[in-house]
Order: structure tokens, then C-alpha cells, then sequence
């Protein structure tokens, strides 16, 4: 378990640093930055200053330079500078990467684990539900709907939402940030989707389950219904459930551009896509680290997980 | 030899068909399958209608809400007088394309990925997938753009001589049918990757390996035939999807260019019609509506397809 844990941690850097090369490449591979611009007259002397200092004129000292500042104890002890630097933003200049990522990601962190709390609370029971009565109205009703809700883009049920809660009902803001009131609607808007994915994958574990011996042995132990279900059943159908977590917590708790755009939330959803639009290569770099650590970091998690849930499954053997 | 076996026997050929007869007993999957193709044929067969309508427009017209009388317009004119039958029904074209064109790229590197890596397994399983791993790791909306913007102007060049005029329409529709495909086959490699495992421990490949069948045959006469329920079920899955992504680029303004309209660009500028005094909402409503039935349908159609493949449905 130990030894496992290890190799999982160790092949971590090795990931990211493949991660890291590939995302330089593609960057490397779009023409165009920010220092160009036809908007300003800029003294071709001065740009070529501008971009020394952001190593823009040298690819191959900028891969260096930033795959040096993504990780730096010694500087970090030292007082020198943040143990992950991210590098100054080329295209807002006057800002650091570590400040805009800094600033934003809380953000999204809370309203992604708000979303993902409410997802979890109603998908799992749904899904439950509607396996154990199976064929039932509600199952046909909560499909439909599950459907419904992988099935429409964000940002119409986000408008949907808006106009029902904000504009007829007048019960929650339209938008904004750093109230209460103001989390509920991206939230819910951004839970949706995975809601339905959390109801239909529990829904086909629990189908899955329920037909095993150690349910009937459960049964015949005597324990009640709601024990045999809620406790035995639901901990192995949750598995399923559990892979899908992984991937979905990261990139929910990193931002969705789209709901935070509608809600003006200044999350860190915004970052990744005009990153890219702006050429801006620090950023698109420092999102894409974080986005990946988080990935890398969860599927651990899950895996370990898997076996705390299920003592059948002994981590390190596949 | 084999296949003439298959059509003469009346068990191989009950086996073959389980599934379908299962399908066809699953009303939901029935309706959805009839709607869906009432939608595809309707955007079809009013393609050269629609296809010298949708840039027609009136501005006097604009955000007319939709009418029957004097002009022929059930889903009312856009923000610049454009009648939105005709762009819905041309978008339509555009979204499905989109959709099925992802799938099939999907489809064929996904399957090639991931029954490769199953089928050698050890070192090269190894690193194959930890590539899958490594993309995984990438935002795909990150990947989608980067594609799109390193890949068209160069698409846009290249396709210059065979287009002239529309090569900039044509280019900037194939780079996203590359980039959204280009980036689900991930999900499909993995699938495929678990199901060759498993397939590969089970006594009929051992029996072909023991007979010596060459590898490709093998591959082709044993392995694709007993992958194709998953691949099919996926692929019912993948093409919302990438419709679904596509909508969200065109949202962000990068998705299919101006004037050639998507259900997801005909929504997203329905979206942003919207304000509190005035609800333009036919903008919003068909091509939505449109777009979440169709989405609808295929999701379905995919879980209908899931259960008919599915040997523990069969209860």
C-alpha cells in the first residue's frame, strides 16, 4: 500500500512535466503574442526589450525559465520568492500569474464545491431511488429530467434560471459575487449536469448490485430495507460514481467559464479561455498546471479511496 | 466461407439480431429514434431552400416574433431580419455534422488506440495509455482552441484552390470537426482498451491463438465483432457531446464562423438577445428547443442501445 502510494506520488512530476511539455508546444505552435499588437506604435527597440524580459523572444530559455519557477523550495525557504511561481502575465502586465490564479481560483473552489455538495446530495439518492423502483414513474421522471439536464448547454439553463429566479420571482440576484444570496444560482446551474451523471451512475451500479449474494445474505440476516440499501448496496454501487468524481471535482473546482461569465462570478473560468485568445503564454501554462495538478492529485484520491470503500480491491494489484 | 454459415443458421442468425429486437422493444428509444430522423430529414430535405435563405435579410424585419400569415416564418427573424426556420434547419445540418463527424474520429482513433494498446499490452499498453493519461490531464477546451487557432490559417491556405471563396467557411467547419473529435476519442480508447482485456482472457481468442490465426484476422474476424456493442453505445454518447462542445465554442465566438449558423451559435445569440424588457424568445426557444430534442433523442437512443447490448439486460 505504502510502496504503492509512493510510486503513484513519484510518477506525479513526471506527469506533470509531460503535461507541462506538451501545452508549451502546442503554445509554442500558435502564432501571434501580445507584445504585437497593431493597436500601439510601439519603438521596435523598446518591444524587443519588453519581450527579452519575458524570455518571449527565446522559447528554449522560456521552457526552462518557468519549468524552474513552477517548483522552487530553495527559493521558498529562502524568502526569495513563492514556492510555485507562475511567472508575470504577459498580457496584463502589471499582474503576476501567482496573483491572478491566486485571486480567482478560491472563487471557483467554493462555488465548484458548493455545486458538487448539491450535485452529490441530490444525484445520489435519485439514482438510488429510481434503481430501487426501478421502472417506476419516479425512475421514467428522473431520467427524463436527468436527461433533460445533460442534454441542454449551460448557458440556456443558466438564462432559464436567471429569468424564473431573478427577474419574474425577484428571490435571488442575477448576478455578482461575495454575497450569500448570489452563490445559489451558478451553483445550482453549474450542478446540473453532473447531478444527472451522479443519478445515472448510481442508478446503473445500484441495478448492478442489488442482484449480488451479499445482498441477499443481508436481507436474510434480517436487516431492514433501508439498511440493506442505503448501507450495503449503495457503498459498492458507489464506485462507478467514484471514477466519475475524479476528473469532474478538478475541473469543477477550477471554473466554468460559461457560468461564471453569465453570473459575473470572477472565478477562474474566464482564465483559461481568454489565456488562450490573448497568446497569453504564462497564463495558459499556470492554468494548465493547476488544472492537471488537481486532476492528478483527485484520481490518487479516488484510487485510494476504491479500496477504502471496497476491502475487496487491494491497491497496487490490478 | 463463415458469413454464408451465419445467414443459413438460424441460431447465429437469432444471436445477431438480440439485440436489435431488444431495441425495438425499448418505446423510448423507438420514439426517439423516429424524432430524430424526422429532424435529420427535415433539415435534408430543405437544404437548397434553406441553403440560399439563410443569409437572406430584411432589416425592416428584425426580431419579428414568428408568424404564419403573409410571410412564412414559424420561428420569427433574428437580430438582423433573417428568417430562423431556415438558419435552424441549415444549423441543424451543421450541429449533426459536427456531431457525427467527432463520432467517427472517435470512433476510428479510439478503437485503433485502445485495441492496440489491450491487445500488446505490457510496455507499449503502457505508454499508449499513459498519453490518454496525459491528454486527460489537458483541459479539452484549451486543446479545442489551441488546435483551432495552430491548424486554420494553415487549413485555410492549403484548401484555397479547391474552395477560392468559401475556403474560409469550409476550413473553419473541418478544423472543428478535427478539434472536437480530436479530443473524444480518449474516453473511447479507454473503453475499448478494458473490453480487449477482458476479451483477451476469455478461452475463444486463446482457442484462435492456439488454431494460429494470423493477428489480423483475428483482430478483425473475432475481437471487432464482439466490441462492436460498446463502440456503438459510445458512439451514441459521443455525438451530443460534441455537439454540446460545440455549442459551447460558439458561445465563446469561436466556433462555426458568421454567417453559417449552428444550433449552438443560434442559441448562444438568442442568449444574448435576451434582456428584461423585451423577451425575444423565439430566438432563444427553437434552436434551443431543437438542439436539447435532438440531444434528447440520442441520449435515448444511446441508453436504449446500452440495455439492448447489455447481456445482464436481458432480464
Amino acid at each position: 500500500m505504502w510502496r504503492y502510494l509512493a510510486k503513484r506520488l513519484l510518477m506525479c512530476p513526471i506527469l506533470l512535466w509531460a503535461i507541462y511539455t506538451i501545452t508549451f508546444l502546442m503554445v509554442v505552435a500558435i502564432p501571434g503574442n501580445p507584445f504585437k499588437t497593431s493597436e500601439r506604435n510601439v519603438d521596435p527597440q523598446v518591444q524587443r526589450v519588453v519581450m527579452a524580459q519575458y524570455h518571449a523572444d527565446n522559447n528554449w530559455v522560456f521552457y526552462w525559465e518557468y519549468l524552474g519557477g513552477l517548483l522552487q523550495p530553495i527559493k521558498a525557504i529562502e524568502g526569495e520568492g513563492p514556492l510555485v511561481n507562475l511567472g508575470p502575465s504577459w498580457q496584463y502586465q502589471d499582474w503576476t500569474c501567482n496573483q491572478i490564479i491566486g485571486g480567482s481560483l478560491p472563487v471557483s473552489a467554493v462555488l465548484g464545491f458548493v455545486a458538487m455538495f448539491l450535485a452529490c446530495l441530490f444525484g445520489i439518492p435519485i439514482g438510488v431511488i429510481s434503481a430501487v423502483k426501478r421502472n417506476s414513474w419516479f425512475d421514467y421522471t428522473s431520467l427524463g429530467l436527468a436527461l433533460v439536464g445533460i442534454s441542454l448547454p449551460t448557458f440556456v439553463t443558466a438564462i432559464a434560471l436567471m429569468i424564473l429566479f431573478s427577474v419574474y420571482l425577484q428571490w435571488l440576484p442575477v448576478g455578482g459575487w461575495g454575497d450569500i444570496s448570489q452563490i445559489w444560482l451558478p451553483a445550482v446551474t453549474l450542478s446540473l449536469p453532473y447531478m444527472a451523471y451522479i443519478a445515472r451512475l448510481t442508478r446503473l451500479g445500484m441495478l448492478d448490485v442489488m442482484d449480488s449474494d451479499y445482498i441477499r445474505t443481508a436481507r436474510a440476516k434480517g436487516l431492514s430495507e433501508f439498511q440493506v440499501i442505503w448501507k450495503h448496496a449503495l457503498k459498492n454501487a458507489f464506485l462507478p460514481v467514484l471514477s466519475f468524481l475524479g476528473p469532474a471535482c478538478a475541473s469543477i473546482l477550477t471554473g466554468s467559464f460559461v457560468v461564471e461569465m453569465i453570473f459575473n462570478v470572477p472565478g477562474m473560468g474566464e482564465h483559461f479561455v481568454n489565456g488562450v485568445l490573448n497568446r497569453d503564454r504564462a497564463m495558459i501554462l499556470g492554468t494548465v498546471m493547476v488544472y492537471s495538478t488537481m486532476i492528478i492529485l483527485f484520481n490518487l484520491i479516488v484510487d485510494l479511496m476504491y479500496a477504502a470503500v471496497d476491502p475487496r480491491i487491494e491497491v497496487g494489484r490490478s | 466461407m463463415s458469413e454464408k454459415t451465419d445467414q443459413t443458421d438460424p441460431v447465429q442468425k437469432t444471436l445477431r439480431r438480440r439485440p436489435w429486437t431488444r431495441f425495438r422493444r425499448n418505446r423510448s428509444a423507438m420514439i426517439s429514434l423516429g424524432l430524430l430522423s424526422l429532424i435529420l430529414l427535415a433539415c435534408i430535405a430543405t437544404l437548397p431552400i434553406s441553403a440560399s435563405q439563410y443569409q437572406q435579410q430584411d432589416l425592416s424585419l428584425n426580431r419579428q416574433g414568428p408568424s404564419l400569415m403573409g410571410t412564412f416564418a414559424p420561428f420569427g427573424y433574428d437580430a438582423l431580419g433573417r428568417n430562423l426556420l431556415w438558419r435552424c434547419l441549415l444549423g441543424g445540418l451543421v450541429s449533426l455534422g459536427i456531431g457525427l463527424a467527432a463520432a467517427t474520429i472517435s470512433v476510428t482513433i479510439g478503437t485503433m488506440w485502445g485495441a492496440i494498446a489491450g491487445w500488446y499490452g505490457g510496455r507499449v499498453d503502457n505508454m499508449m495509455m499513459r498519453l490518454v493519461d496525459i491528454l486527460y490531464g489537458l483541459p479539452y477546451v484549451l486543446m479545442i482552441i489551441l488546435l483551432k487557432i495552430a491548424f486554420e490559417p494553415q487549413l485555410i491556405k492549403l484548401l484555397a484552390p479547391f474552395f477560392e471563396k468559401e475556403a474560409a467557411k469550409v476550413a473553419n467547419i473541418a478544423i472543428l470537426f478535427l478539434a472536437i473529435g480530436g479530443v473524444s476519442w480518449l474516453t473511447m480508447a479507454r473503453v475499448i482498451r478494458g473490453q480487449v482485456l477482458s476479451l483477451k482472457a476469455q478461452p475463444f481468442i486463446e482457442a484462435t491463438q492456439a488454431l494460429g490465426l494470423p493477428t489480423r484476422r483475428v483482430i478483425m474476424r473475432h475481437l471487432l465483432p464482439n466490441l462492436l456493442g460498446p463502440i456503438i453505445v459510445y458512439t451514441t454518447l459521443t455525438v451530443p457531446q460534441a455537439i454540446l462542445q460545440e455549442s459551447f465554442l460558439s458561445f465563446l465566438g469561436i466556433g462555426v464562423q458568421a454567417p453559417v449558423p449552428s444550433w449552438g451559435a443560434l442559441a448562444a445569440e438568442g442568449v444574448k438577445s435576451v434582456n428584461t424588457v423585451e423577451s425575444f424568445w423565439w430566438m432563444v426557444v427553437f434552436p434551443c428547443g431543437l438542439l436539447g430534442i435532438t440531444l434528447l433523442c440520442l441520449n435515448f437512443i444511446g441508453d436504449g442501445l446500452r440495455d439492448a447490448f447489455d447481456p445482464k439486460a436481458a432480464r
